[in-house]
């Protein structure tokens, strides 16, 4: 016990570094965020007033949770689940009978890894099913096979977040069903929450299939080194493979390259990834500490690199969360934009600030973060269009046309997420005091308000 | 003959050879040269490298390791300026032969073979063209690549060696990562061939692995951060990352790095690939294809990676020829060895030789017929100090270290913002016949002169300025190199 509240005061001490960087501020971070808290407000309704016209909205199971929770709770909710995660990991090894060292070793570099500081503050409700799963399983290692009839309760609500969700749930079922003593529950479980996941998503399939979809939510690359958004640290892949290869585990090997190949398509599976490498990068710290080296010389030199290297990831990337919005000045922007505006007010600007809007504001948007339905494309193309116009008639017809009130400019806009400069194609356009009003301008946010006609 | 006083006396050929072409031109060749030269100056000036480029880009940070231009201005302490940087990149240049030879005696135990292989490394073409008046990190870092290789081979009674040449590649170049490469693909040819690496070998995999990638990500860090996986590929604009092997042919590159060494290097593939064991052969096997697949894949410079595959051809030459030497001793042609190998001898060295030779020539007449220096000389003294040039990324650096003035773009560009845009804009002022276009194109970047050398003017399949105007943008200085004065502003009317 006292090696896990060990792991947990560093996995504290490290979600404290990134409140130091930041400055206090109890709010999750990333756009992401801000278009789930957006979703959860309307969750049982399935229609969104947020966004100008639109029937179809983008909701996940989490979000029903999420919409009993203010601003501040839902970045305690990150917090606390990430917290938790630690706790579960270690729960999880334990009831597998994983050799004590190892259980720490792995549970330790959970902890220290930047999709546990993603978990806790990027408020995308991913952190909310990790921890469901990670807590179905360790009902389903207990030793009585009963404890898998609520474990299967808890796996069916967590594929409900997605399809991927269930696919995941079968891999972990399937390597638990290597050990003889969980084989029939888990192959039990696979079939039992296979069916329930089709039934709660034929729903899903039925109204959505058809239906163009458009989402514009940013990860990068899944090594976080390599400025992955929560990606896992490169040491740890080393580490990880390094331990596999070492006990000669091919079995994790493959389970590994499945759980990559799967997590290239859908990011949420990246924790499981993380499990599989904590579980591998365990074994190898607890080998390369443990082992006699041939070169003596060279053993604390390589330990302590590890060591470096697996703490420098999640505290580069806590440097990298310090730098992600809402910053104060966007809060302040958001809070004009609400003076400033009415509940009618339709806003174009890009969908990461749309995703502000909604959240912070309360305000239409033309484009969200995510999106599904008939016009997604054509509602694509006229943004497109009017960013990169140098001509105001055809411009301000569009935005005529699509009923736009407002236009919202940030920073980012000018500095290459929009226009590699200022006052290129449509920011020039909207110096036309004829057309436009600017009703708005600190910090470089901008809000333009449109003439009627 | 004694061993040492043959080597000696190649190294002393390969110098002097080398050291005849460094003397035909005062001047250095190679954009990057210059790049080192004013790094140098900076360090010899402050004591520390030039890490805010006020004349780069129009103002940028520095991000590339300092400890190659730490090594040059350590001997620009012990020799005049000028020499150091003719003398040393060739001192490197004949440490690879060294190298070489030892490794070809380690694999083969033939000193008939050591002296040949080492001969061909000192003449490997691409290698000897590249370096010889050039300063270029790649120059020290083939040799330490090698010197690495040395080391591994023999593991068990080189640690402190091996260490230490990690460590120092590591500083100095990001290149380590190629030989990281190379290590994991020899581990995954030993581990299919059913062969074992040994306990050593292993620790040693990991620690280079483990240091390799640590000091990178020490080194580059924000770079990662900024580019993310584009850091691989240096934040190249997509239009040169896509003419990468436009001019590249197959058997140009078998020219540049010698046929022969190219074809015994594939025989000993062939031979001892999935056949004989043998872990020093499949150790080199190993890195050739790590880059063999890295060139592929864009993710080395083509002229470093035909060094480095050039380098590990020659080394895998050793071996190959070493077994053909044995075949005829024991056939009946044993009786005319000696005539056999003297043939094989003078024949390596006329085609080896004779690419170098060939290859170095050329440089020199492109250097003799451009004359650059003069035209940077006027630019200086015709221009304000505040006033920024236009240019193709093969001239800026030499614009920025000889004319002292800023560029708009040169051939470093990490941590560059919008590296396709400005690409873009250069190419569009140098390239369009339309005035507006051009102009709108250098007030953008508040240009005031455009260079365009000869190099530039094949690059981008031009003569002279498209949009020559004697009002606005008329040509000022002219001999290879053409010079233009932009004089107007563009206005937007009403």
């Amino acid at each position: 016990m006292r090696k896990l509240l060990m792991v947990l005061i560093a996995g504290i001490l490290l979600l404290g570094c990134v409140q130091v960087l930041r400055g206090i501020s109890f709010v999750p971070l990333g756009a992401e965020s801000y278009a789930h808290m957006h979703a959860s407000t309307l969750a049982i309704s399935g229609q969104d007033p947020l966004v100008m016209g639109a029937n179809w909205v983008w909701q996940q199971p989490v979000d029903f949770v999420m919409q009993y929770f203010s601003l501040h709770g839902l970045f305690a909710l990150g917090i606390i689940c990430a917290l938790l995660s630690v706790v579960l990991v270690w729960m999880l090894l334990h009831e597998l009978g994983i050799d004590k060292n190892i259980q720490w070793l792995a549970t330790g570099l959970w902890t220290l890894s930047p999709l546990f500081l993603h978990m806790a503050y990027v408020g995308n409700g991913v952190g909310l099913v990790v921890v469901l799963q990670l807590f179905a399983f360790w009902l389903v290692a207990q030793k009585d096979w009963r404890w898998s009839i609520p474990a299967a309760g808890l796996f069916l609500i967590a594929s409900v977040h997605s399809l991927w969700q269930f696919v995941i749930v079968a891999l972990g079922l399937l390597i638990l069903a290597f050990n003889e003593e969980y084989r029939g529950r888990a192959i039990g479980l696979v079939f039992g929450v296979a069916c329930g996941a089709t039934v709660l998503h034929l729903n899903h399939l039925v109204m959505w299939w058809h239906l163009p979809a458009l989402n514009f939510v940013e990860h990068g690359s899944w090594i976080a080194d390599l400025g992955g958004k929560g990606g896992i640290g490169i040491f740890l892949v080393v580490l990880g493979v390094f331990g596999f290869l070492q006990k000669n585990y091919r079995r994790w090997l493959v389970f590994l390259f499945i759980f990559v190949g799967l997590a290239m398509i859908e990011r949420s599976l990246l924790h499981y990834v993380l499990l599989v490498l904590a579980y591998g990068g365990g074994i190898a710290l607890h080998l390369l500490l443990t082992r006699k080296w041939a070169i003596k010389e060279l053993q604390w030199i390589t330990i302590l690199l590890l060591a470096c290297g697996i703490i420098f990831s999640p505290l580069a990337y806590a440097r990298e969360l310090s730098d992600m919005q809402p910053m104060p000045e966007l809060f302040e922007a958001m809070e004009e934009l609400g003076k400033r505006t009415s509940g009618d007010s339709i806003i174009l600007t890009t969908p990461e600030n749309g995703a502000y809007i909604q959240g912070i504001a309360g305000r239409k948007v033309v484009l969200p973060l995510v999106y599904y339905g008939e016009d997604a494309i054509a509602r694509l193309n006229m943004t497109q269009t009017v960013w990169r116009s140098y001509n105001l008639p055809e411009a301000s017809a569009l935005i005529r046309a699509w009923n736009i009130t407002h236009v919202f400019v940030s920073p980012d806009m000018v500095s290459g997420g929009v226009w590699d400069e200022p006052n290129k194609a449509f920011h020039y356009l909207l110096r036309d005091s004829e057309t436009f009003i600017k009703v708005h301008d600190e910090d470089g946010y901008s809000l333009w308000e449109v003439r009627k006609l | 003959m004694d061993r040492r006083f043959t080597l000696l006396l190649l190294v002393l050929v390969v110098l002097g050879t080398r050291l005849v072409f460094a003397g035909q031109h005062m001047e250095l060749y190679g954009d990057e040269s210059y790049y080192h030269i004013r790094q140098v100056d900076h360090i010899r000036d402050t004591g520390m490298p030039l890490r805010e480029d006020p004349l780069s880009f129009g103002g940028r940070i520095n991000v590339l390791s300092p400890a190659f231009d730490y090594l040059l201005a350590a001997f620009t302490y012990i020799l005049p300026v000028q020499v150091a940087f003719k003398l040393v990149p060739n001192l490197f240049g004949v440490l690879f032969v060294v190298i070489s030879y030892f490794i070809a005696w380690r694999i083969t135990r033939n000193s008939h073979v050591s002296f040949l292989t080492a001969a061909l490394s000192g003449f490997l073409p691409i290698y000897f063209a590249k370096t010889f008046n050039h300063v270029t990190v790649y120059g020290i870092v083939v040799p330490l690549m090698a010197l690495l290789i040395y080391f591994y081979m023999d593991i068990e009674k080189h640690v402190a060696g091996y260490v230490i040449t990690l460590i120092l590649l590591s500083l100095l170049h990001a290149s380590i990562l190629v030989f990281i490469c190379g290590l994991l693909v020899y581990a995954l040819i030993v581990n299919v061939e059913g062969m074992k690496l040994t306990e050593k070998e292993k620790e040693i995999i990991l620690f280079s692995v483990v240091f390799a990638l640590w000091s990178q990500f020490v080194l580059y860090k924000n770079v990662f951060l900024v580019h993310s996986t584009l850091s691989i590929w240096q934040n190249l604009p997509e239009a040169l990352l896509s003419n990468y092997f436009e001019d590249f042919s197959i058997l140009e590159a078998i020219y540049k790095i010698d046929a022969v060494p190219f074809l015994f290097g594939l025989y000993a593939m062939r031979q001892y690939l999935f056949k004989v064991g043998d872990k020093k052969i499949h150790f080199l096997i190993g890195m050739a294809l790590a880059i063999a697949l890295l060139l592929w894949l864009k993710l080395v410079p083509l002229v470093f990676g035909l060094m480095l595959f050039g380098m590990i051809m020659t080394l895998l030459f050793a071996k190959s020829y070493h077994y053909r030497v044995n075949l005829v001793r024991k056939s009946r042609l044993r009786k005319h060895l000696k005539a056999w190998q003297g043939f094989f001898l003078v024949f390596f060295l006329i085609t080896a030789v004779g690419a170098s030779l060939h290859l170095a020539v050329n440089e020199v007449q492109a250097s003799t017929i451009d004359d650059e220096h003069e035209a940077l000389e006027w630019l200086e003294n015709n221009s304000e100090e505040k006033d920024i040039v236009m240019s193709s990324e093969v001239d800026s650096q030499k614009i920025m270290a000889l004319s002292n003035r800023a560029t708009v773009l040169d051939s470093n560009f990490l941590l560059v913002p919008g590296s396709d845009v400005i690409y873009d804009d250069m190419k569009v002022a140098l390239t369009s016949p339309h005035i507006t276009q051009v102009g709108e194109r250098l007030d953008k970047h508040d240009v005031n002169f455009v260079y365009v050398s000869r190099e530039s003017r094949e690059l981008l399949g031009i003569s002279k300025l498209p949009s020559v105007d004697d009002k606005c943008l008329p040509l000022v200085y002219q001999t290879s190199v053409q010079i233009y004065e932009w004089k107007c502003k563009l206005e937007v009317l009403g």
